[in-house]
Parts: structure tokens; C-alpha cells; sequence
């Protein structure tokens, strides 16, 4: 369904510029929470934007698991899989994997922390 | 009555009922001529309050400083309010910078899970610290105090702290840790790759002493000339010397100032030969970043620990919100470290 301007992304920003007016007036802990407020609206922007597209994070719980039912927690069960060793073998593999994943959540997340390595463009670690 | 305004009237109450305490608790330790003044409520700190006041003997007036602990997380990693005053009971005496402990909270008090230690005063603010043109000295200097701290106190007999024992993470930080992460239902891949590599790389036995358990630019009180005071005593326990080394040294706690490993003030040589000279004990840079490493898995426990507290309402705000998504970047950070990539 259609809606009339403005668009969710720029209701998003519009709370935003709001929060960001209004937290210069405030003090101490209100303050913190205000630049807070706006760090999660960001985040919120950055998620839809990116279509919430999975097919890496799946292709990548599919190579270390196989095939695993619709609705199972993946990440779970790597995870656990991890844990009782049964990967121990793979640690190279999966270093390299688990921070391409990581990467994938932190473009979301706070993407300027990234490495020059990791940034979109450079070439992947 | 407005939303706000209860909750003023509520926090006014609240306000009043702690004074009132603050004031029969002094009475009864220093006599009924004894008082306070001057009370100033701060807002610093997650889950404890603190209050600032005058106590009044005589015509003697002292600043102190009384910390409760208003809210016990669900699987809480922090040790009690008492046995955090006990360790600063073993450490005043010594010498070291910390507050000096006055008197703790008992069952013939209003008020419980609560202390009273001396005012120190000094900023605390990282970025303040780090930045600020006025503490420039306090920066040439932190790293030798810091290792001059951790290397004194670290020499101390762990025997007197043997109350510490039972916590958990005097058993085995990682179980400790990771324990807490299950049982906050919380299934994170990293984490588990970066045990798995503790585990293959793990130290020989190191000597158990006692440990500050949360040293880290932040927790200390600074002024121009640098430490005052070192604060924040909820995670002591017994263990490994370098666990506290590597938890200052960690990536996360550098705000911004990333090739200044020692807490984003200074290189890690000097900090490692200060503490060398006060613990007579040289330290093994490969045992610090193996504690390094630990150091990631546990700073994402406390930004679980604060995720859950706001998902499930026990304690919802902004702040709590963020600390979910964070973990992403203290994953990414430990993944960078174990390859090599961030030192």
C-alpha cells in the first residue's frame, strides 16, 4: 500500500532533526539520552535502507550447516556448533566469515568505525 | 496530576526517604549532634545512586559520598555493595588512591545495599581527559600511574580477600562470563569463535591476586597532575594479574584514540615498565592480549546484560537500546584483534 509523503524514510529523519534541535537545550542525563535517541533513529534509517536483504547471512549458515528449517535460529546454532568444537577446523573460515557478517551489521550499526579495509568500496578482509 | 509531575513528586519522595536515612545513619555512628548538609543528588552511574553531602561533627565538616545500589540486574555480574566496601577496606590502609571507606549500611539503617566513602574530587569524562588541553600533564603521566597502581596492588597478600573467592569470576572468568550471556538467551557466533581460541591459547597458570576487575579510563578520578582516585569496585575478584592489564588496554575503552592502547592516553612501554618496577614481576605482552581478547568477550557481556534490561522493560532507555547494537562493534573490534589487523 501507497502512502502520501513523506516517506517512512523521511518521517525517520524529520525525528531525527527534531531530536538533534532539542538536545543542545537539554543537560546532563536527558542530554545523553537525546544523542542516544538520534543514534538509534539513524540506525532505524540505515536498517530499512538496506531492504533487510539475509541471503548472505543465510548462504553463510547454509555452508556451515546445511540445510536448516524455515524459522530456525541460524545464528543459534552456529553458535552452539562452535562451541562443542565441531568446527574447530574451520577457525580460519570462519574468522573470515563471522567478520564479513559482522561487517554486514555494523554498516548498519555505525558504519564510520569500519576499517578502510571494510568500507564500501575497499575490498573485503 | 501530569505524567511529569508525578514523576517528580516521586523522585522528591524518593529524595526526601534517602536523606532522611543519610541523616539517622550519621546520627547513630558520630551522636545526635552530628548531621548533614549540603546533599546533592548526581545522576552518574547505570544502577547505583549517588549522593554527595556534608557531614557535619562539631565544627568539623566532611565532604562524603553515599552509593546504593538501586537496581540488581537479573544474573547480575556485580559483586554486593558489602563486599565492595570490604575491598576498600583492604586497600585504603595500603596507600593505594581510593576513596577512603567511612562506614557501610547495616540492618539497624532505613537505607540498605549501601555505603558511605570519602569525597575525592577530580573529573572522570573520558573525552575530557583524553582532549582537554588542561589535563595534558595528567596524559604524560597516566600510563606510568597506571602501572604503578595495578603493579602495587597486584604485590598486595591476595590472603585477606579470600571473601572474593565464590564470586564467579574468581572461578573462571569465562564460564563466568559466558554463563551469563546463555542465560541472558543470547547466541552470538564471535564470542564463541574467540573462545574457542582462548581455550587452544590459554596462558600457563598465573599467580591469584587481587584484582580491580573494572580498570579502565572512566572509572578513576583525575586531576592535572593525574590519578586521584581509582573507582568502581563491583567487579573485583581473584585471578590472573594481566586480566587487569588488558582490560585498560582494551580497544573499546580507547575513545577515539586507538593507537594509544593504554585507555587512549599513551603507549603500552611505559605502563608496562611502571608496572614491572611496583610488582617486581615483568609483564608478558602475549598474556596481556590474550586478556585483551577475553576483554572483548566481556564488554559485550555487560552490553547484553544492558540490551536484555531494556527488551524485557526491567530498566528501558535510549542508552540500553544502543548497547544492543554495540555488541556488533565490540564483535567486529575482537574479530579485527584476533587476526592481527588491531593491536
Amino acid at each position: 500500500m501507497s502512502q502520501d509523503a513523506p516517506s517512512l524514510d523521511e518521517l525517520l529523519l524529520t525525528v531525527r532533526q527534531f531530536v538533534d534541535e532539542i538536545a543542545p537545550q537539554l543537560a546532563g542525563r536527558d542530554r545523553y539520552h537525546a544523542l542516544c535517541a538520534s543514534f538509534l533513529v539513524e540506525i532505524a534509517r540505515r536498517e530499512i535502507a538496506g531492504g533487510g536483504d539475509d541471503s548472505e547471512e543465510r548462504a553463510m549458515l547454509g555452508h556451515y550447516l546445511g540445510p536448516t528449517e524455515p524459522g530456525a535460529n541460524g545464528l543459534a546454532a552456529l553458535a552452539q556448533a562452535i562451541r562443542g568444537g565441531r568446527l574447530d577446523d574451520r577457525f580460519d573460515e570462519l574468522l573470515k566469515d563471522l567478520t564479513d557478517h559482522v561487517v554486514r551489521q555494523v554498516r548498519v550499526t555505525r558504519p564510520d568505525v569500519l576499517d578502510a579495509m571494510h568500507r564500501e568500496g575497499g575490498s573485503q578482509g | 496530576m501530569s505524567q511529569k509531575e508525578q514523576k517528580s513528586s516521586s523522585a522528591a519522595a524518593l529524595g526526601a526517604t534517602i536523606t532522611e536515612g543519610l541523616r539517622a545513619a550519621v546520627v547513630r555512628r558520630f551522636g545526635t549532634e552530628a548531621g548533614i548538609d549540603n546533599v546533592v543528588f548526581t545522576t552518574v552511574g547505570g544502577s547505583n545512586l549517588t549522593v554527595l553531602f556534608d557531614l557535619i561533627d562539631g565544627a568539623a565538616r566532611r565532604r562524603l559520598v553515599f552509593r546504593q545500589e538501586t537496581i540488581v540486574p537479573e544474573n547480575s555480574p556485580f559483586l554486593d555493595p558489602s563486599r565492595q566496601f570490604r575491598v576498600l577496606q583492604l586497600l585504603h590502609p595500603e596507600g593505594l588512591p581510593v576513596p577512603e571507606p567511612i562506614f557501610e549500611f547495616d540492618a539497624d539503617d532505613s537505607l540498605a545495599r549501601a555505603y558511605v566513602v570519602a569525597f575525592v574530587d577530580g573529573e572522570s569524562l573520558p573525552r575530557r581527559l583524553l582532549d582537554a588541553p588542561n589535563f595534558a600533564p595528567a596524559r604524560q603521566r597516566f600510563c606510568a600511574q597506571a602501572g604503578e597502581f595495578l603493579g602495587r596492588l597486584h604485590a598486595l597478600d591476595p590472603a585477606p580477600a579470600e571473601f572474593l573467592a565464590d564470586f564467579p569470576d574468581s572461578i573462571d572468568p569465562i564460564a563466568a562470563t559466558m554463563g551469563r550471556i546463555d542465560r541472558w538467551g543470547v547466541s552470538l557466533p564471535a564470542l564463541e569463535l574467540a573462545v574457542r581460541w582462548l581455550e587452544r591459547n590459554r596462558p600457563s597458570n598465573a599467580p591469584r591476586r587481587l584484582l580491580h576487575g573494572d580498570f579502565r579510563t572512566g572509572n578513576m578520578l583525575m586531576d592535572e597532575q593525574g590519578i586521584r582516585a581509582v573507582l568502581d569496585y563491583e567487579c573485583a575478584h581473584l585471578g590472573a594479574p594481566m586480566e587487569d592489564l588488558g582490560w585498560l588496554c582494551l580497544r573499546s575503552f580507547r575513545f577515539g584514540h586507538v593507537d594509544k592502547p593504554v585507555g587512549g592516553f599513551g603507549p603500552r612501554e611505559p605502563f608496562y615498565a611502571a608496572y614491572a618496577a611496583a610488582s617486581g614481576k615483568a609483564v608478558d605482552p602475549e598474556e596481556v592480549r590474550w586478556w585483551e581478547i577475553f576483554g572483548f568477550i566481556r564488554w559485550a557481556h555487560h552490553n547484553v546484560m544492558q540490551m536484555y534490561g531494556h527488551v524485557t522493560g526491567a530498566r528501558r532507555s535510549t542508552a540500553f537500546a544502543a548497547c544492543g547494537r554495540n555488541i556488533a562493534l565490540i564483535e567486529y573490534e575482537l574479530l579485527m584483534t584476533l587476526q592481527g589487523h588491531y593491536t
